[in-house]
C-alpha cells in the first residue's frame, strides 16, 4: 500500500460521488424555513432555561429576605444563597454569550476549543454552587435557640462539616482533577457527561497542537 | 422559484435513483403553497445564487465531511444539512481573499465534528426530511475498488475526529500550508500527523490485504 494508491483510491471516490451524487437545491428554501424557526440549539435553550430558573429562585429568596425582616441569621444565609445563586446565573448568561461569539469561520483547533470551553465551564457552576451548601444549615438559627447550648453545638458542627466538605468538593472538582475516575464519575453521575467529554477533548486538542505528539 | 440550471441532474445510463427518495419537490411546493415563504423570497437573489453555485460545486467535499462524521446510524442527510445552512448563514462573512474551499472546509469540519460530538443537538432541530444531499444506487462499479474504497472510508472513520480531518484535507489534496491555515498548528505538525497516519493507515490495509 503506498501512497499514491491511498489517493487513487481516494480519488476514485470522488469520481463515483461525482457520478451519483445529488445535491437537490431546489428545497434550500426549506431548508432555510426550518432552520430558521428552529434558531435556538440545544445546549443554548438548556442554558436559557437555567437562567430563568436561576433568576426566579434569586427573586424568590430576595422576597423572602424582604418580608423577614430582624432575623440576622435568615438574612445572611439567604443572602449567602443569593449570591452564589446570582454567580451561577451569570455565568450561564455568560455562556450563551460566549457560544453566540463564537465563529466557525475559524481554524479547527480554535474553534474547537471554544466550544469544548463552554461546555466544560459548566463545571464551575457546579463547584460554585457546592460552597452554598453551609448556608442551608445556618438560615433557620434564631435567638431563641442561644440558650440550648447542645442544640447550637450540633447545628454548627453541621454546618462546619458541610462548610469542610464543600471547599473540598470545590477543590477536587477543579478541571485539573478531570483525570481522575472518581471525579469523571461523580461527573458523570450528576449529569455532567458532556463536560467530562468536553474537559477530554479539550486535553485533546491541546495534545493536538504539540508537534512531539 | 428560479433554480440555476446546474442544479438539474442529469443521471447517466446504468443508474437507478431510489424511488421512495425521488420526491424531492413535494415539501417546497406545499409550504409555498401555504403561504410560508414570502414571495420575495421565493425570488433568487444574487448572493444567494453565487452561494448555491459553489455548494454544487464542492459538494462532493460537504458529503464526504458527512459521512466521515456520521456515527453508525446518524443521519447524514441531517448533517448537510446543518454545514449547509452553517455556510450560508457565514456566507455574507466570506471573504474573498481566502479560497471558497478553505473557507469551506473550516465552517463544515467545524460543524461535523461539533455534530459528532453531540448529535442530538441537532437532530432536534428539523422538522420534517427536506432531501437535499442523495446519493443514488449504481450498478457494475468494480468490486475491488468498491471493497477498497469501503476499507479506507471505514479507517479514515475510526481516526480520531481532528486526525480524521487532516486525513481528508490530505487526501483532497491540500497542500501541507492550506492544511495548516484550516485546521491551526504548524506546516511542520501537519507534516508529522500525516505521516504518521499514513502509517496507520497503510499497516491497517497490510493486515486486511495481506
Amino acid at each position: 500500500m503506498e501512497d499514491l494508491e491511498l489517493k487513487q483510491m481516494w480519488q476514485a471516490y470522488d469520481q463515483k460521488l461525482d457520478r451519483l451524487l445529488v445535491l437537490n437545491l431546489r428545497n434550500f428554501e426549506e431548508l432555510q424555513t426550518q432552520k430558521a424557526s428552529a434558531k435556538i440549539n440545544g445546549f443554548v435553550r438548556q442554558q436559557l432555561v437555567y437562567i430563568i430558573i436561576g433568576v426566579i429562585w434569586v427573586a424568590f429568596l430576595a422576597i423572602l429576605v424582604f418580608n423577614t425582616p430582624g432575623n440576622l441569621w435568615f438574612a445572611v444565609s439567604l443572602g449567602g444563597i443569593i449570591l452564589f445563586s446570582a454567580y451561577a446565573t451569570i455565568l450561564y448568561i455568560r455562556h450563551v454569550l460566549m457560544l453566540r461569539q463564537i465563529n466557525f469561520n475559524g481554524n479547527i483547533t480554535e474553534t474547537q476549543e471554544q466550544l469544548a470551553a463552554v461546555r466544560a465551564s459548566l463545571n464551575q457552576v457546579g463547584r460554585v454552587l457546592w460552597l452554598q451548601t453551609v448556608f442551608y444549615c445556618t438560615w433557620f438559627i434564631n435567638p431563641t435557640m442561644y440558650q440550648n447550648i447542645t442544640g447550637m453545638t450540633i447545628t454548627f458542627g453541621i454546618a462546619a462539616v458541610f462548610l469542610a466538605a464543600s471547599i473540598w468538593m470545590y477543590q477536587a472538582l477543579a478541571p485539573k482533577n478531570m483525570h481522575r475516575k472518581w471525579v469523571r464519575n461523580f461527573e458523570t453521575s450528576v449529569g455532567g457527561k458532556a463536560i467530562v467529554e468536553a474537559s477530554e477533548f479539550l486535553q485533546e486538542i491541546e495534545a493536538f497542537k504539540q508537534e512531539n505528539n | 422559484m428560479k433554480t440555476p440550471d446546474h442544479a438539474v441532474r442529469q443521471f447517466p445510463t446504468g443508474t437507478k435513483i431510489n424511488p421512495a427518495k425521488n420526491v424531492i419537490f413535494e415539501p417546497s411546493l406545499r409550504i409555498i403553497e401555504k403561504g410560508i415563504i414570502s414571495r420575495k423570497a421565493r425570488i433568487m437573489d444574487p448572493n444567494k445564487e453565487v452561494f448555491l453555485e459553489q455548494v454544487q460545486i464542492h459538494k462532493r467535499i460537504i458529503y464526504k465531511i458527512c459521512h466521515a462524521y456520521c456515527k453508525a446510524g446518524c443521519d447524514i442527510e441531517d448533517l448537510a444539512q446543518e454545514i449547509i445552512y452553517q455556510l450560508w448563514k457565514s456566507f455574507d462573512h466570506y471573504n474573498s481573499n481566502l479560497k471558497f474551499s478553505t473557507w469551506m472546509y473550516r465552517i463544515a469540519l467545524n460543524v461535523a465534528i461539533s455534530y459528532y460530538r453531540n448529535t442530538k443537538k441537532f437532530k432536534a432541530h428539523v422538522n420534517e426530511p427536506v432531501h437535499l444531499l442523495e446519493l443514488a444506487d449504481e450498478t457494475g462499479d468494480g468490486e475491488a475498488m468498491e471493497a477498497n474504497i469501503t476499507m479506507l472510508q471505514q479507517f479514515i472513520n475510526e481516526l480520531k475526529e481532528l486526525d480524521r480531518a487532516l486525513m481528508i484535507l490530505y487526501l483532497e489534496e491540500n497542500s501541507y500550508s492550506e492544511i495548516a491555515d484550516i485546521i491551526g498548528i504548524s506546516e511542520t505538525n501537519v507534516a508529522t500527523k500525516i505521516s504518521r497516519i499514513k502509517e496507520k493507515l497503510k499497516q491497517r490495509f497490510n493486515t486486511q490485504n495481506p
